[in-house]
């Protein structure tokens, strides 16, 4: 059932504004819409712009509560002051320990630099910052490419006036200082240049802190602050976030609040305002929703509300109401589409039959449980709605079980209550088409209430599922239905006469049903090229008529294969001392059950959808979503 | 290892080699084109030049073909060596090929020129097998830090590194790949020969390096005039004969004749004579050093080292030779600009 829709005016002081929106719109269900401009021209309304004072709070509190740990339940009645000053703070306290964390990297690093610059002097025991202020020798820290000190090595050891002297080695330097007199400086500095010596400036101080000693000594140390750097971020580690699971529960409530005041500010961009600054809100209730609410704000002078049955630019949103067993069946309804507002929902119809034919054409005690008990457990323990559709049909095939006394496939354990269809091959496929014809008739009945309903006058007059469509089909299969049962009394010009109406209706109906709307009569393509076509459409009507009937064979034709499927299993099961094989019949029947289960499943999905569907559901409706189930950010 | 078969190609190849009279054959050429065409006729330059066409013939071209041709020859007698140790030695040995080229390339790249339409595939491919670096990248260097960046994963390249600022001339660059050269061949020389090979080749390169550092004493004291305490990171810190006060002593040498008379005093008295350029000197120094070695060590790497040498200089001759056609000079003119080693009778 599709519910009935009010177009509904909520207006009130902007001033009131957030308190209508926490109150009201918040609280009920109501899909909210942008006053459409031509209204808004007439009326003078403009839309409120304002931005979201929440925007950035909302944000990190979905960053929070995305944390399994930060989690809330139920309602914030935190005040969105304490609830702003606590993501504050915590903020804050992050920022605090971010920008700590990074001073002491920053510091760690720092250190390991120095203690690599020094390493490689390491071998030298003397202290550095002593030698450095040396009046008449200059040393230089430095290192040179192995092969230009082998140069040195080779051709400058002797000379007095340098003295180098070596720390380390790698594989492709060598590094140490160089001692020379000041006055002899410049001199040596060349050739130490022509060597490609790379001077290394050693820091006499870090941190403020004047550095002492050998570099090794200085190395010590500055490792030992080294250790103390990386053992306080170390400490630091899990400091940013909150201990206690009262404290964290606390934040999670206000994350849960600042989402809810965003969202509330949300809402205000499909606010309109008039000149005097009040606000509209346009939207769209359910007549019960619409009737509570107004009798909530009955005495709330601050608020006026306002709902008609008048739609609006747009159609009304479709809200589907169905039963609580047939509820589940709106999974398949909406696989196909959602009725329109003004469209019959089909679910009702769709859940009886659907039940119905799954039991008919798979009708078996023991299997039926099977599947119900699945389906049950499913529901259960995922919220499947296929679940409760499958423990519905299982209740329709344990059902027919009965009237077909068919037991996990023995046929010889109970007695049919009705027939047995694999006795009575005939008669089950006739009953079959039988009631094929009885739901196309059906389905053809929708389309004509549908036309009726909707006021589309060349849908129900011309329309092969309109009265032409009903009348044919019905004298037709009354026809063959007296054929059938041998009662020949039938006058044939009299059926042919009777006929020849309603199929020159359907041949005719778009010539006229333009005629009916006073549109200009055209024939594209020429008065043959219309023959040609009316004559080849009339016959496809005709055809479509005959295979859609025909198609409902197939329902009689699975309830016959399922005692055929379970006597192959019978067959495979017994042993050659007369026995049943337990493991083969097991298996047996949870194949048969998996493959006639699913295999039947779609096919009366399938003549659903094709055959009764097509005739009189067209399932363009839009989705009713209330602002307070589709808010922009969930928590 | 045994040289018998090695020898056999080698002495195979050496007949191949341009003597004087194709050398005279080839200064009376008029043009480049025709110098080009009769060096197709020898049959160790047929495939090199095959491709080269009349328009094509500029210096470079024919350089860098007639290098390919060597460095077929030295992949030839690098195939036919199956001793891995000696195969390494060999690398360490032909990387003054490669180097050569580095340093050609170098010099455009200080230049500022553009040296990607130098890299043909052949020599993508030669040096692209051999150095291990990405010639795509190499070849479009635009800067020497770029270059010398791109040239990451071979030995050269933390030395060059270390060594470049840009104060550096690229002749100090070029002198720290020599000395990157010959410290390498040391290493390997100690590490992968031994017995008759290590003997020849200690002799032969440790002569080399001696020569080559009085050579440079030389040249940087007489033509660059040098201040003595620059000179030190040119030489090479290895000796043979020549110990290394005696070097010393050359580099502080106060004129000319006094650096003269210490070389005439060095166990190299009367090579470098004065009457020819040094080059000339220290080309038929080194011819004398290889046939000895081979001499005395049949059976070892000397007869294929002699081959690549000779290869070498009938290489430098025959640029020379174009340079010569090109401008003119007249044959006997021409050939006293060649180094004649006669190595093919070796």
């Amino acid at each position: 059932m599709v519910e009935k829709m009010m177009y509904v005016n909520i207006m009130g002081h902007i001033r009131d504004l957030d308190w209508v929106i926490e109150k009201y719109v918040a609280n009920y269900d109501v899909q909210l819409e942008r006053a459409s401009s031509k209204l808004a021209e007439k009326a003078g309304l403009t839309p409120l712009v304002t931005a979201n004072p929440y925007q950035e709070a909302a944000k990190s509190s979905e960053r929070i509560l995305a944390n399994p740990e930060f989690t809330f339940k139920g309602k914030s009645r935190m005040p969105g002051e304490e609830a702003t000053s606590i993501l504050e703070t915590l903020k804050k306290s992050q920022q605090e320990y971010s920008e700590k964390r990074a001073a002491l990297m920053e510091k760690s690093a720092r250190l390991e630099e120095g203690i690599a610059t020094f390493a490689p002097f390491s071998a030298l025991r003397f202290d550095v910052a002593d030698i450095l202020e040396f009046n008449l020798i200059s040393l230089n820290f430095g290192k040179m490419p192995l092969s230009n000190n082998k140069q040195l090595e080779a051709f400058l050891y002797v000379d007095p006036e340098i003295l180098f002297l070596e720390a380390s080695r790698s594989k492709e330097h060598v590094w140490g200082v160089y001692a020379t007199p000041r006055l002899l400086k410049e001199k040596v500095d060349q050739i130490f240049d022509s060597l490609h010596f790379e001077h290394i400036s050693l820091p006499s101080e870090f941190g403020g802190k004047p550095l002492k000693g050998s570099p090794s000594d200085v190395m010590q140390a500055l490792k030992v602050e080294l250790d103390e750097v990386k053992s306080e971020i170390d400490s630091l580690k899990g400091k940013d976030e909150p201990r206690s699971k009262e404290e964290r529960a606390r934040i999670a409530e206000a994350a849960t609040k600042i989402i809810d005041l965003y969202n509330i500010h949300e809402a205000k961009k499909f606010a309109a305002k008039t000149p005097k600054d009040y606000f509209m809100f346009v939207g769209w209730m359910s007549e019960k929703d619409s009737a509570a609410f107004q009798k909530e704000v009955a005495f709330d002078d601050k608020v006026i509300f306002l709902s008609d049955t008048q739609e609006g630019s747009q159609a009304p949103p479709t809200k589907l109401k169905n039963p609580p067993v047939v509820r589940f069946f709106e999974f398949f309804t909406r696989m196909y589409g959602l009725p329109s507002y003004g469209e019959i929902d089909p679910t009702l119809f769709m859940a009886i039959t659907y039940t119905l034919l799954f039991g008919f054409m798979f009708g078996d005690i023991g299997q039926g449980a099977v599947i119900a008990l699945l389906g049950t457990l499913l529901y259960k323990a995922k919220g499947m709605a296929l679940g409760a559709v499958m423990g519905v049909i299982g209740v329709s095939s344990i059902f027919f079980g009965f009237l077909y006394g068919s037991v996990f496939g023995r046929e010889d354990l109970i007695e049919a209550a009705w027939m047995r269809p694999s006795e009575d091959i005939m008669d089950t496929l006739t009953i079959a088409v039988v009631i094929g014809v009885f739901l196309i008739l059906c389905a053809m009945g929708f389309n004509i209430a549908n036309a009726i309903k909707q006021k589309q006058w060349p849908k129900l007059i011309f329309s092969p599922n309109g009265l032409p469509g009903l009348v044919f089909y019905i004298v037709v299969a009354g026809a063959v239905g007296l054929v059938f049962l041998k009662q020949s009394t039938l006058h044939v010009a009299l059926l042919v006469g009777v006929l020849a109406v309603p199929l020159a209706l359907v041949a005719l109906r778009e010539p006229l049903s333009r005629l009916l709307e006073r549109k200009k009569l055209e024939l594209e393509g020429g008065a043959g090229m219309f023959v040609l076509e009316t004559v080849i459409g009339l016959f496809e009507v005709l055809l479509t008529y005959f295979t859609n009937t025909v198609s409902f064979v197939r329902v009689g034709a699975f309830a016959l294969s399922h005692a055929g499927m379970m006597g192959v299993v019978m067959l495979l099961a017994k042993t050659a001392s007369g026995q049943d094989n337990i493991v083969v019949l097991v298996l047996g029947n949870v194949l048969v059950i998996a493959l006639e289960g699913l295999v039947v499943g779609i096919q009366v999905l399938r003549l659903q959808f094709y055959e009764m569907f097509s005739r009189f559901f067209e399932g363009d409706g839009r989705e009713f979503i209330s602002y307070r189930s589709a808010k922009p950010l969930k928590r | 290892m045994d040289y018998a078969g090695v020898n056999a190609k080698i002495q195979a190849m050496k007949g191949r080699l341009l003597d004087a009279g194709d050398y005279g054959a080839l200064c009376a050429q008029p043009t480049v084109g025709a110098v080009a065409e009769k060096l197709r006729e020898s049959p160790s330059y047929q495939s090199a030049l095959s491709y080269l066409e009349g328009d094509e013939l500029h210096r470079g071209m024919i350089e860098q073909s007639l290098m390919l041709s060597l460095a077929a020859d030295f992949r030839n007698i690098y195939n036919f060596i199956g001793d891995f140790k000696i195969r390494r030695y060999l690398s360490a040995l032909f990387l003054n090929f490669e180097l050569g080229i580095i340093k050609k390339l170098l010099c455009m790249v200080y230049d500022e020129r553009d040296i990607g339409s130098v890299f043909t595939d052949e020599l993508s491919r030669l040096l692209g097998d051999d150095l291990e670096v990405d010639i795509g990248k190499l070849k479009n260097s635009k800067t020497v830090p770029e270059f010398i960046d791109n040239l990451k994963g071979t030995g050269m390249h933390s030395m060059l590194a270390s060594a470049y600022t840009e104060q550096r001339s690229l002749f100090e660059m070029e002198t720290q790949l020599d000395l990157y050269y010959y410290m390498n061949l040391s290493k390997s020389q100690t590490k992968w020969l031994a017995g008759g090979d290590l003997a020849a080749m200690a002799e032969i390169k440790g002569i080399e390096v001696d020569l080559r550092n009085i050579m440079w004493v030389w040249r940087l004291k007489s033509y660059y005039k040098l201040p003595d305490i620059m000179i030190y990171a040119h030489l090479i810190p290895l000796s043979k004969r020549l110990r290394k006060e005696a070097l010393v002593a050359m580099v502080q040498a106060k004129s000319v004749p006094e650096l003269e008379s210490l070389v005439a005093q060095s166990p190299y008295a009367g090579v470098f004579d004065g009457k020819e350029s040094l080059e000339m000197s220290f080309g038929r120094e080194m011819a004398r050093v290889y046939k000895r070695a081979l001499a005395m060590r049949p059976n070892s790497l000397a007869a294929a080292s002699l081959y690549l040498f000779a290869k070498e200089a009938e290489v430098s001759n025959i640029v020379s030779v174009v340079e010569g056609v090109r401008y003119k000079l007249a044959p006997e003119e021409i050939m006293k600009f060649l180094n004649i080693l006669g190595a093919r009778s070796a």
